[in-house]
């Protein structure tokens, strides 16, 4: 009974998921996207993002620290399902990029003009597929940050700077964080580059990976830890070839450093200080 | 007996109206079917030189990942005539020509497509204009702005 209401709950989930970027793909103009988003599309500088709507299937190899709390392997391979879609209307934009690291985006492009565009939002942890971002914490924290992203066009690469703000009072954490990539067109693959840094609090490293006195007490196995802030960076290449009109095939390889207020965290079992990642994907797109 | 008499030379008389009508109709037949099928020769003789003309693009569909895009393809172009004359390929959307041939009937060419839009092609006598065969290489988008123009539908 209770297995069957669960699966009635997630068809329900899928469902309304299905229906919202299924509207989605039927829409006007996004002002401004995720810039990975724009470097793998090979957005044309100026040109407004599409809505629209893909899924697909992809395979990953990750290799990457991991939590005493978890019993997962830092190294595995693993296949799952993704959607991709963006939407606007009047300058409101819900966007999901399974690539970004984040789940659903819900904003508002505030200011563009031909070189520069400037996005209030909001990012959940909804229908986010994991990559090496989220791996430097537990996965099943629930998520949402508030905060704006400038996106701009210098000379030929694409600059994204964007700072978020804990919206949940969880741990009222921020993130900040600089990106720079390029595109290159050989022949019909799209090829793209991006290098980029991010800070974390205190307050949200501490969060995910701290050890409270009173955890340490109750947990023999752990000492206390505070964490403070840090930096990472971060790098990724990849390649985008359109099969056909409806298909489209990538592949990203990509790496972040893991500072240390993560691997100092008691909380780790594997003391890996960069974390690295290969996914190939084929997306349908709608 | 008279009227027998009478009647014997009225038969030969239709016999021979009936002769003259069937060997006319005939003869008429014989003409228009004769001009008909000189007519067909006529337009075979005239239409083929159109009619022959093949010209023919593998593979014909190129695309790209976004509009506005470059679209690269290696194509092959083949064309074949029934008369031996100076042909030229030549891409009439951006009126240049590809590719002249002399004294032949038929030919080949590799060439290596790129454009943003789709093109159109034509095979040519060398010193005409007039298109003796024609193709198209077209170029298509994954991510097309023309899908949210169709829209009806709206999330908010």
């Amino acid at each position: 009974m209770n297995t069957t209401k669960i699966i009635k709950l997630h068809t329900l989930k899928l469902f309304l998921a299905s229906t919202v970027f299924s509207c989605a793909s039927f829409s006007s103009a996004t002002l401004a996207s995720d810039i990975g988003q724009n470097l793998r599309n090979n957005t044309e500088q100026g040109s407004d993002s599409e809505n629209y709507l893909e899924l697909g299937v992809m395979v990953r190899v990750r290799d990457t620290q991991t939590f005493k709390s978890s019993n997962g392997k830092g190294s595995y391979t693993s296949t799952g399902l993704f959607i991709n879609g963006s939407y606007s209307w009047n300058n409101v934009f819900i966007e999901n990029y399974s690539e970004s690291g984040h789940g659903l985006v819900v904003g508002y492009n505030a200011f563009t003009n031909d070189d520069w565009s400037f996005d209030l939002m909001a990012t959940t942890g909804l229908l986010k597929v994991s990559f090496e971002h989220d791996s430097l914490y537990s996965p099943d924290k629930d998520e949402l940050m508030v905060g704006g992203r400038l996106s701009g066009y210098v000379g030929n690469n694409i600059v994204q700077f964007s700072i978020n703000q804990d919206a949940t009072g969880d741990h009222n954490g921020t993130t900040a964080s600089a990106l720079i990539g390029r595109n290159w067109q050989l022949r019909n693959w799209n090829f793209h580059g991006i290098i980029g840094a991010e800070y974390v609090s205190a307050k949200l490293n501490d969060y995910y990976v701290g050890v409270s006195e009173e955890s340490s007490a109750h947990l023999d196995t752990l000492d206390a830890y505070k964490a403070g802030d840090s930096v990472s960076f971060s790098t990724e290449l990849g390649v985008t070839y359109p099969i056909s009109e409806d298909w489209v095939f990538r592949a990203t390889g990509s790496a972040i450093t893991i500072p240390d207020a993560i691997t100092d965290s008691p909380r780790r079992r594997s003391k890996k200080s960069v974390a690295t990642s290969f996914r190939t994907s084929l997306s349908f797109v709608f | 007996m008279i009227f027998v008499k009478q009647s014997k030379s009225t038969n030969k008389v239709l016999k021979l109206f009936f002769k003259v009508i069937f060997s006319s109709s005939v003869a008429v037949l014989t003409l228009i079917s004769g001009s008909a099928v000189a007519e067909a020769i006529v337009n075979s003789v005239s239409g083929k030189p159109q009619n022959s003309a093949h010209l023919v693009v593998t593979p014909k569909r190129c695309i790209a990942l976004r509009k506005g895009q470059v679209c690269y393809l290696e194509v092959d172009f083949s064309w074949q005539h029934a008369q031996i004359n100076d042909y030229c390929l030549v891409n009439t959307t951006t009126s240049k020509t590809i590719k002249c041939w002399q004294k032949q009937r038929q030919g080949e060419f590799n060439f290596d497509f790129q454009s943003t839009l789709s093109n159109d092609f034509a095979l040519r006598h060398k010193t005409s204009t007039k298109d003796l065969a024609n193709t198209q290489i077209t170029v298509a988008w994954v991510y097309k702005s023309s899908k949210r123009a169709k829209s009806t539908w709206r999330l908010f």
